[in-house]
């Protein structure tokens, strides 16, 4: 897995395990076509057909990249989970600029506290499920 | 009818015997003749003749009276009449102490006492505390076909931490921790923490499974500095107090192996030690006599002749009331072959080193308490202390010997020889046939080389610490200006080590989580957390989570973290 210790050991592998225990399928590093290159995703869970794919990130620079990640693996969900809330504050204004809305269509911009504690709610999506 | 008061006859027979009147072939014939009473009034005559004049000589001896006929290869000087007062060499290693004021004339009769004793010994240590007195010795040496060796404090190489064949390291690492607090004037917690250090860095070292190789004094700096769990109050002593002495000392403890004790022993070696400070000159003499008297007394040496002799020249720092090193070992070097003189100013002395030092010499001193504390120890009558005090002049002692007739104290003139110019062939012989020396065959007084035989001990098998030969406080650097990379692996407590295991094992927990998990309490976890994060073992985050707004510090362990602790148990 590309990254430092924040990305790979807190964000990722700390949800991937929760993932897990809440009865996901987990993948991480998933390769993708999107145009002509390969991409990966950091973090995809799975279950009962419904796919979520996670993106650690330590800054806004590759959010673009995120959303095409996510539209060509063709996830209900993207969760762009940052460490802090500084950061995902500076993830949301990059996403507003590129007019994309936060927190709707299944676009989620999470501390990794607050991701833990979505998949630990059971995701409201499966609560009527 | 028989009286039961001794005759005058017989008086008189027990006074020639106690005062040595009759060793020689006439008085021996008198006794016999008086013991089987076949003594007529000739004989009677003589007897009384040999009594009176001995009480008139008395009379006018003063206080001390005469002193009776001694023997012995050391000539301290002479009495009254210029009748040598003879000490054997082997009473040397009784130990000597000589008190007397500046001026009275210890050095002049030092020099003297020395240049007898040195054929009689394989080794000797002559250290100059403040002055030059002792370089003086070299062309009389060289005279006498002996080479007598200068060393400055700069030149040597030492390390103290070096254990001696024969002493298991954790004893030494116990003596080495109370001569340090002592030399140091460190707090008695250090004591502890020093002696805890030692034991880890001789484990690290491979020194308890015999290994040859030992840490050095900046070893001990630099792991106690880094004891985040020791006694913060001890730790910046031993810190505070190491760091003027390596930085000042450093060519000379940059060694992993120094000289040994046991190859200078062999030699007669002058060390001068006025170039350095007080608290360094304490600790090159506890490197040099430490390990020596420490490897004798563990190999059970007992009573053993003395064949090294060290003389101290304006000893007073090492032997103060005040605490030293010399003061607790003392005790326990009797009967291992070494001899002590001591020569000081001022009867501010450790009770020990009064206790230990058999041969008393008092010359003219300004202060009253020092007359009185020396002839307390001697066991002088009021009307000696008395005389003393208003006789003495420079040269001229008091003196009390180890055994036989010197145990009475006496009056004792040291011979006027000025050893501090170099000799002429003529008066080398002169002076070396008074004091019973025969000059070496082949001997030239024109030899005399302080250097000579220096190189002897530059060849002395020795191993350098390189990585402390530039060694600052501030981050001790190499030569070449690179940071130290030290190729043993970074020493680390038990606490320490436990937390680091803890923070590998559970990555992402918040750091208070981490106190629990490394079995310590809540503030000393934060000093580790801390300590640990200065010294490149974790690094910080802040990370959110839960999913309130605190921000929690994640700890990263980084590469020195996973070495430090690679092979040891959770």
């Amino acid at each position: 897995m590309r990254g430092g210790f924040i990305h790979n050991v807190i964000l990722i592998t700390a949800l991937a395990e929760l993932f897990e225990l809440e009865g996901w399928r987990v993948d991480t590093e998933v390769p993708i076509r999107v145009g002509t290159t390969i991409r990966f995703v950091d973090l995809v869970a799975e279950r009962e057909g419904y796919c979520i794919a996670v993106e650690a990130e330590c800054s806004p620079k590759r959010i673009e990249g995120d959303l095409d990640k996510a539209r060509a693996l063709g996830a209900q969900e993207l969760w762009i989970v940052t460490p802090n809330t500084r950061i995902a504050a500076g993830v949301r204004r990059k996403l507003d600029r590129l007019f994309v809305p936060v927190n709707r269509d299944g676009l989620f911009v999470l501390t990794q506290g607050a991701a833990k504690e979505r998949i630990m709610n059971g995701l409201p999506l499966f609560a009527g499920s | 009818m028989r009286s039961d008061k001794p005759s005058q006859t017989t008086l008189d027979l027990l006074y020639g015997v106690q005062n040595d009147l009759l060793e020689d072939p006439v008085g021996y014939a008198m006794r016999r003749a008086i013991q089987l009473s076949v003594a007529g009034n000739t004989q009677i005559g003589w007897l009384r003749e040999r009594v009176t004049k001995h009480k008139t000589e008395q009379m006018y001896a003063g206080p001390f009276g005469q002193i009776r006929k001694t023997e012995g290869e050391i000539v301290h000087g002479g009495d009254d009449k210029e009748l040598p007062i003879r000490q054997a060499a082997q009473g040397m290693g009784d130990h000597t102490l000589t008190l007397g004021g500046s001026g009275s004339g210890k050095t002049t009769k030092s020099r003297w006492t020395i240049l007898q004793a040195a054929k009689h010994v394989m080794g000797l240590f002559l250290f100059d505390f403040r002055k030059r007195e002792y370089r003086c010795l070299v062309p009389w040496f060289a005279a006498m076909g002996m080479v007598l060796m200068v060393v400055p404090a700069r030149t040597l190489r030492l390390n103290p931490l070096e254990v001696p064949r024969g002493v298991p390291p954790y004893s030494w690492a116990t003596r080495v921790a109370d001569v340090l607090v002592q030399v140091f004037r460190l707090p008695a917690r250090a004591t502890k923490l020093i002696n805890v250090t030692l034991i880890e860095l001789f484990e690290r070292f491979g020194v308890i499974q015999g290994g040859r190789r030992f840490p050095t004094l900046f070893d001990l700096r630099e792991a106690v500095s880094v004891k985040a769990t020791a006694n913060a109050q001890a730790r910046m002593a031993v810190v505070d107090a190491l760091d003027p002495v390596l930085m000042s000392l450093r060519s000379v403890l940059c060694y992993r192996r120094g000289w040994s004790t046991s190859d200078l022993a062999k030699h007669r070696i002058v060390y001068e030690l006025d170039g350095v400070g007080e608290v360094e000159k304490d600790l090159i003499l506890s490197s040099l006599i430490l390990p020596e008297f420490t490897a004798r007394v563990a190999a059970g040496v007992s009573n053993k002749r003395m064949n090294l002799l060290i003389c101290c020249d304006e000893a007073a720092r090492l032997v103060s009331a005040s605490g030293t090193g010399i003061g607790d070992l003392i005790g326990l070097i009797r009967g291992t072959g070494i001899g002590l003189e001591l020569s000081i100013q001022s009867a501010d002395i450790a009770p020990a080193i009064l206790s230990n030092t058999a041969n008393k010499f008092i010359g003219r001193c300004g202060s009253a308490s020092d007359y009185s504390t020396m002839a307390e120890a001697m066991g002088l009558t009021a009307e000696q202390r008395r005389y003393m005090a208003q006789h003495l002049v420079p040269g001229q002692f008091v003196g009390q010997l180890a055994e036989g007739p010197g145990r009475s104290p006496f009056w004792l003139r040291v011979p006027n020889v000025d050893l501090s110019k170099p000799p002429s062939p003529k008066t080398a012989q002169g002076h070396l046939a008074l004091a019973g020396l025969l000059p070496g065959v082949g001997a030239s007084v024109d030899a005399a080389d302080s250097s000579m035989g220096l190189a002897e001990l530059l060849t002395l098998p020795t191993e350098v610490a390189s990585e402390f030969v530039d060694w600052s406080p501030y981050g001790h650097r190499t030569k070449q200006g690179n940071p130290v990379t030290s190729s043993a692996p970074p020493l680390l407590s038990d606490a320490e080590s436990r937390y680091l295991r803890a923070v590998i094992d559970h990555p992402g927990k918040p750091s208070s989580a981490y106190a629990k998990l490394a079995g310590v309490g809540t503030h000393q976890a934060i000093a580790l957390r801390k300590q640990l994060v200065q010294q490149g073992f974790l690094r910080e985050h802040k990370v959110n989570i839960s999913s309130r707004g605190r921000v929690s510090i994640v700890l990263e362990p980084l590469p020195k973290a996973l070495a430090a602790t690679d092979g040891k148990e959770t």
